[in-house]
């Protein structure tokens, strides 16, 4: 693999430059989107300032410590990437046992007013491990094994909380970044085989789990209770339009929609804006992949390279996955949409992912022990 | 390595397009395609369509001097859904610190009342309250208001409140209960989960139209010196 490196004229350092530029203020855009979108869907509320204030302070420290971790070289990352990914997994284990329970998950540390989400943090620690440890094996079979190995180590500890949303997305990351590492085929094909018992298993323990695919299938069948959140997503985005109700008219997203600022966010934002006014906000995230499959593929060596792609990718999914809930697409899974919805954990853990992505995407950085992979 | 990594990674690109492509058509159909028919079904839960009357007009005599109004007062009451003995308790206490004198007597199956005629400033201060918990209710209250004197009241006649209208029972309030009454107005609003109407989303679909004034042939004094109707 060593022997590939640079073996493309990367980008150019003004362009590269502009690019990274681009990226952080699309970024920063859609967090600005994200707190105008808080604020508006709980403005008939009693505190409408209450989410959206606290919001934007996150958006704040998250793109400070963005521009700092880009600075820091990804060299240095690199080389303790087992040290940082222990910091992020230990959080995984101590929250089931001292973590606070919300909406039956047993998942935050609390510290008075705020709230920790550890599972949330660990994303860009989880890529780190999977890439140190998968790029350091040749075997196609022995990297299958690590990488497979070391995403049920980070899953188990998320499913017993239980956050089924967030061990699917950590199952994806661990899918893309296998296949990035020119993974075979067939063992992905296994991985998904054996998905199928464990999925049926967790139907029969959680019991709602089967409740909200039912009421996916067929809303009709219950509609106050499996099948209320599928039809009030329904219900938003038709009164959205192509317009939007305009802001400070989303009544539904108000009044009906189950946690508009967070988890319904997406259809939140179109009762406002509409078809038309949402559209931008996946184009923008469209944008930021796109910008970042560039980097990905001028990165100086595979480590960079797969780090930058698979973390893209694990966004991507979340941002697809949360978007697919909203519209009706797949059953409600509880993601929040990246950047936008309202929470310090997810809006720091996305912009931290960002601030890491951008250090490997830097061509200034060429440390001795990063030119190794 | 590398141009099997492009390959793949403009795989896994590709796939994320088409994703993105199937949620956008499907966002399309619900928000444009298809939406007059997910408005009606979401209007069905949540518009009610209402009536509402004018206030009762006035009976002057012969020299203007009103011998019957309408005065509008408001009470405050709490009407508890949730069996949540917590939310319950916190309902309570977030009302007696805004409402000093607050009793709870109890008005129907789940609904208490909380204080007869509240006052605008104890009004303004309940909003908040009642934007946080639901189960307080401000319900306004018609009441026909008659010059205090046996053969004036009896005069005038007896009125009763029903479903929100005033109904004249006897009198001159039953003789001209059509005139006094006016026609009704409608309106839609939107309810929420709580069934508690959504601010902002009041809308007038007809104008009321208020009763006429009755002036009478006869002077206070005159009514005053009537004897009583055996």
């Amino acid at each position: 693999m060593n022997r590939l490196r640079d073996t493309k004229p990367g980008i150019r350092p003004e362009k590269h430059f502009m690019m990274s530029m681009m990226a952080q203020s699309m970024i920063f855009l859609l967090g600005l989107w994200g707190c105008l979108a808080i604020y508006n869907s709980n403005l008939l509320g009693a505190s409408p300032f209450y989410f959206v204030s606290r919001q934007f302070i996150w958006l704040i420290i998250g793109m400070l410590l963005m521009f700092f971790v880009q600075r820091i070289p990804f060299s240095l990352i690199r080389e303790n990437a087992e040290v940082l990914a222990l910091l992020a997994y230990i959080p995984l284990l101590v929250v089931l046992i001292a973590g606070e329970r919300i909406n039956g998950m047993r998942g935050w540390f609390s510290f008075g007013a705020f709230y920790l989400q550890p599972s949330e943090l660990a994303k860009p620690f989880f890529i780190l491990a999977l890439c140190r440890f998968g790029l350091s094996v040749n075997s196609g079979i022995k990297r299958y094994m690590t990488l497979f190995l070391i995403t049920v180590l980070w899953i188990l500890p998320i499913m017993l909380q239980p956050d089924i949303g967030m061990a699917l997305i950590y199952l994806a990351a661990f899918i893309a970044t296998y296949w990035l590492m020119h993974g075979s085929f067939r063992h992905l094909l296994l991985t998904l085989a054996a998905c199928v018992p464990v999925g049926l298993v967790l139907l029969y323990h959680y019991s709602y789990l089967l409740g909200r695919i039912t009421g996916f299938l067929n809303p009709e069948l219950d509609p106050l209770g499996n099948g209320w959140h599928v039809r009030q997503f329904q219900f938003t985005l038709a009164r959205g339009g192509l317009f939007g109700s305009k802001i400070g008219g989303a009544i539904w997203s108000n009044s009906y929609l189950p946690l508009a600022h967070s988890d319904s966010m997406f259809a939140s934002i179109v009762e406002s804006l509409g078809f038309v006014g949402s559209v931008p906000v996946i184009l923008l995230f469209a944008g930021i992949i796109g910008i970042f499959y560039r980097f990905s593929l001028n990165a100086q060596n595979n480590f960079r390279r797969v780090f930058i792609l698979a973390m893209t990718i694990m966004i991507a999914i979340q941002v697809l996955v949360h978007i697919s809930v909203n519209v009706t697409l797949i059953p409600p899974t509880g993601l929040t949409l990246p950047i936008l919805s309202y929470g310090g954990s997810s809006l720091i853990s996305t912009l931290l992912a960002f601030g890491i992505m951008l250090s490997a995407a830097s061509r200034h950085d060429t440390a001795r022990a990063d030119t190794a992979c | 390595m590398l141009d099997s990594f492009h390959k793949r990674s403009f795989a896994a690109i590709i796939m994320l397009a088409i994703w993105c492509s199937v949620a956008t058509l499907m966002l399309l159909h619900y928000s444009v395609i298809d939406r007059d028919h997910y408005l009606r079904l979401g209007n069905r839960i949540a518009r009610r369509k209402g009536i509402y009357y004018p206030d009762r007009a006035r009976i002057l005599d012969r020299n203007g001097v009103p011998l019957a109004w309408t005065e509008r007062s408001f009470d405050l009451y709490v009407v508890f859904t949730s069996e949540n003995f917590f939310l319950r308790e916190r309902t309570l206490e977030q009302l007696r610190s805004v409402i000093a004198d607050a009793g709870l007597t109890r008005a129907g199956e789940n609904m208490f009342l909380v204080k007869r005629d509240i006052s605008p400033t104890e009004l303004v201060k309940l909003e908040k309250v009642m934007a946080r918990y639901p189960a307080v209710k401000v319900i306004p209250r018609l009441e026909r208001v008659v010059i205090d004197f046996p053969s004036v009241r009896e005069y005038i006649g007896r009125t009763t409140n029903r479903d929100g209208r005033i109904i004249g029972l006897s009198g001159i309030e039953m003789q001209y209960d059509a005139e006094l009454s006016g026609s009704p107005g409608t309106y839609q609003i939107m309810l929420d989960r709580e069934k508690n109407w959504i601010p902002n989303s009041w809308q007038l679909l007809s104008q009321a139209i208020p009763g006429e004034g009755i002036v009478l042939d006869l002077t206070l004094d005159e009514i005053k010196k009537r004897e009583k109707t055996p």
